[in-house]
């Protein structure tokens, strides 16, 4: 009978002991999006996040494991309980008919004791529902870029990089103005940059394409120039001019609002071909064409 | 058993009855069968509401008193009544010892009372032409003794019964003669007559586990005490329990089991009556209360639970039994003897301190 009341408290024990991990890893969860979100929305890298709920789950497991009496915590649920228990548990090692009949009876009391009235569904419900809601906002950050919409300034964002570079880590921080001064610095004037959106199929790039055509689609702005320069430009005669590359020529490029007329039209017009494929490709009848066209070029720079 | 051990010692001369004593008291001192003890334990409900509805048969309106007093007997300790007179003290005490089928002697105490005039002296008897002496046991050799109005005797007498109340013995001369078991002394006190009365001091104030207050009776009880004691016949007690069966329920007391929270609670009660940090304690008292007080909060915390039909001490014992042994265990300071704080007052507070 002794036994008996020291096997039932440690069942008690492992059934809070379970809530408690359950109800910790919803925690760890709800850290997890909560700190994700917000990494996302600052261009934080995602790993760090990692680190959150991994510090989190073990350490406030062993410190809640530390501080939970399951004796109070069951007499907290069964007050009728209370000094019965905390009485029969305390002098387990004594053995005499008081005890035994003290045993008796709170071992029949305690066949009325469920684990499930140590569940605050309350609680754990309030939590799944943050969890939930945070899973939304965490998938919506990231499928619309919000820090172009976010006012967050240069100097925050830089301070953050900075932040990141003082700890080894490459934060790869940009601020949502950084595309746009990419792309002033290769042109050479507003009319001009203005003119590559256009001709990409609007004025300034959009939500999910990238500051120039062919850079592609996404969130977040990563791109680089490569060592060809930019893709959809050429630098003839110390003025940027735009070029269109045909799809059917290959490689990733724009196709959006390209102009169908020179797709379709079997003439050649030089107002519509501002790049060409490869010399060797070029059929003989055009090469005159060329020829003058760059001559015209060199006596109008002239 | 007890009977024949009774009959056996009023043949034997008084020397001889002494020796025959001691080893009828060690006879008795034997542990109970563990049958006899489970047998009381569980009809011990049943034997403390005979007691109660017996003594209530002749004292009236005065149920925690008797509870208290109770109390004292089954933990084997010695009690102090205060109250007016006229309350009721003395026969209280007589009724318990009616009930319980125990020697009761009662030793009025005046300022001219004599320490072997308690407990007793040798005397010089002449048999056959030979004179020698015998020792003439006083009142102090019975199962209760009545001390009434205590703070009336000298401190010379009051000491006299020092020795008796804590090691059960009587020292005369050279010799040293143990007391019959069970042994208590319930003395009373009265707290309006100063005039003429030596207070008890600490070290034997300290030696009663329960200071009780008696009060007067409500009105109803006072009603019925009046025409039970003014008709033609006096209300009698019969017995209701053996002195075995008395001490059986003494050696179960040790037997409950006390929960660890609630005997540091009977702890934290105790050390915070000693105004040795901040506290209340400091504010009010002087003194605080000894260790032999903590013993006896849980000795009669556990007594109070057994009689209660409980198989475990709970809080409510603690907080009930701490205003007895502790009311006479601290010391006000003059500014609360100034202001008129009682010491239940700050009893109540320690206790809130406390748990």
């Amino acid at each position: 009978m002794k036994n008996e009341i020291v096997t039932k408290i440690t069942e008690v024990d492992k059934a809070i002991s379970n809530i408690m991990v359950f109800t910790l890893l919803i925690n760890s969860v709800i850290l997890f999006l909560l700190f994700a979100t917000v990494f996302t929305l600052l261009g934080i890298d995602l790993r760090l996040v990692v680190i959150i709920p991994l510090l989190y789950l073990p350490f406030t497991l062993i410190w809640k494991k530390m501080r939970t009496d399951t004796i109070n915590v069951v007499t907290q649920e069964y007050p009728t309980l209370d000094e019965r228990l905390q009485t029969a548990y305390d002098n387990r090692d004594r053995d005499n008919f008081i005890m035994r009949r003290l045993n008796n009876d709170v071992s029949r009391r305690m066949d009325d004791v469920c684990c499930s009235s140590f569940t605050n569904t309350r609680r754990l419900t309030s939590r799944t529902v943050v969890a939930v809601v945070l899973a939304f906002i965490f998938l919506s950050v990231n499928f619309i870029n919000l820090s172009q919409i976010l006012p967050l300034g240069d100097e925050f964002l830089g301070e953050i990089n900075t932040l990141g570079e003082g700890i080894g880590i490459n934060i790869g921080l940009s601020s949502p103005s950084e595309p746009g001064a990419w792309e002033s610095s290769n042109y050479s004037n507003e009319e001009e940059q203005e003119r590559l959106g256009g001709k990409a199929g609007g004025q300034q790039p959009g939500i999910n394409e990238g500051p120039t055509p062919g850079q592609g689609g996404g969130t977040g702005y990563t791109g680089e120039q490569d060592i060809f320069g930019d893709p959809s430009s050429a630098k003839i005669g110390g003025e940027n001019v735009n070029i269109e590359i045909h799809p059917e020529y290959g490689g990733e490029i724009e196709i959006k609002d390209v102009g169908e007329d020179s797709l379709e039209s079997d003439e050649f017009s030089l107002s519509s071909v501002q790049g060409s494929k490869a010399p060797e490709e070029e059929p003989l009848k055009y090469e005159q064409i060329i020829k003058n066209y760059f001559e015209k070029l060199i006596e109008e720079s002239e | 058993m007890w009977e024949s051990t009774q009959k056996a010692k009023k043949k034997t001369s008084d020397l001889g009855e002494i020796k025959e004593h001691t080893i009828d008291s060690k006879k008795i001192e034997k542990p109970p069968m563990e049958k006899d003890l489970e047998r009381t334990y569980s009809e011990i409900g049943k034997t403390y509401k005979g007691l109660l509805s017996e003594m209530g048969k002749t004292v009236l309106g005065q149920e925690e008193v008797m509870e208290n007093i109770l109390i004292a007997v089954f933990t084997k300790s010695h009690a102090l009544l205060e109250g007016f007179p006229g309350l009721g003290k003395t026969l209280i005490v007589k009724t318990l010892s009616d009930i319980m089928d125990l020697k009761f002697k009662r030793v009025q105490c005046t300022p001219d009372l004599m320490p072997s005039d308690i407990t007793g002296t040798y005397v010089v008897e002449e048999k056959e032409g030979k004179k020698s002496f015998r020792f003439e046991r006083g009142p102090v050799f019975t199962n209760i003794l009545l001390a009434d109005e205590i703070n009336r005797a000298t401190p010379k007498t009051q000491s006299a019964l020092l020795e008796a109340m804590q090691e059960r013995q009587v020292s005369v001369g050279t010799s040293t003669y143990p007391l019959d078991p069970p042994f208590f002394v319930l003395a009373t006190q009265n707290p309006i007559e100063m005039e003429g009365t030596y207070p008890l001091p600490e070290a034997q104030v300290d030696r009663f586990l329960l200071k009780i207050l008696v009060d007067y009776p409500g009105e109803e009880h006072e009603e019925k005490i009046m025409d039970l004691y003014s008709g033609e016949k006096t209300p009698e007690s019969r017995r209701v329990i053996s002195k075995n069966e008395l001490l059986n329920i003494q050696e179960l007391i040790r037997k409950m089991p006390i929960a660890a929270v609630i005997r540091k609670y009977a702890l934290n009660i105790v050390r915070n009556t000693r105004p040795m940090d901040n506290g209340i304690a400091s504010e009010f008292l002087d003194y605080g209360a000894s260790p032999r007080a903590s013993i006896g909060l849980v000795v009669a915390s556990k007594a109070r639970a057994l009689i209660k039909g409980r198989d475990y001490v709970s809080k409510e014992d603690i907080e009930a039994m701490a205003y007895p042994i502790l009311r006479h265990r601290i010391i006000l300071n003059f500014e609360s003897e100034r202001k008129g704080v009682k010491p239940d007052d700050v009893i109540e507070k320690i206790i809130k301190e406390s748990w």
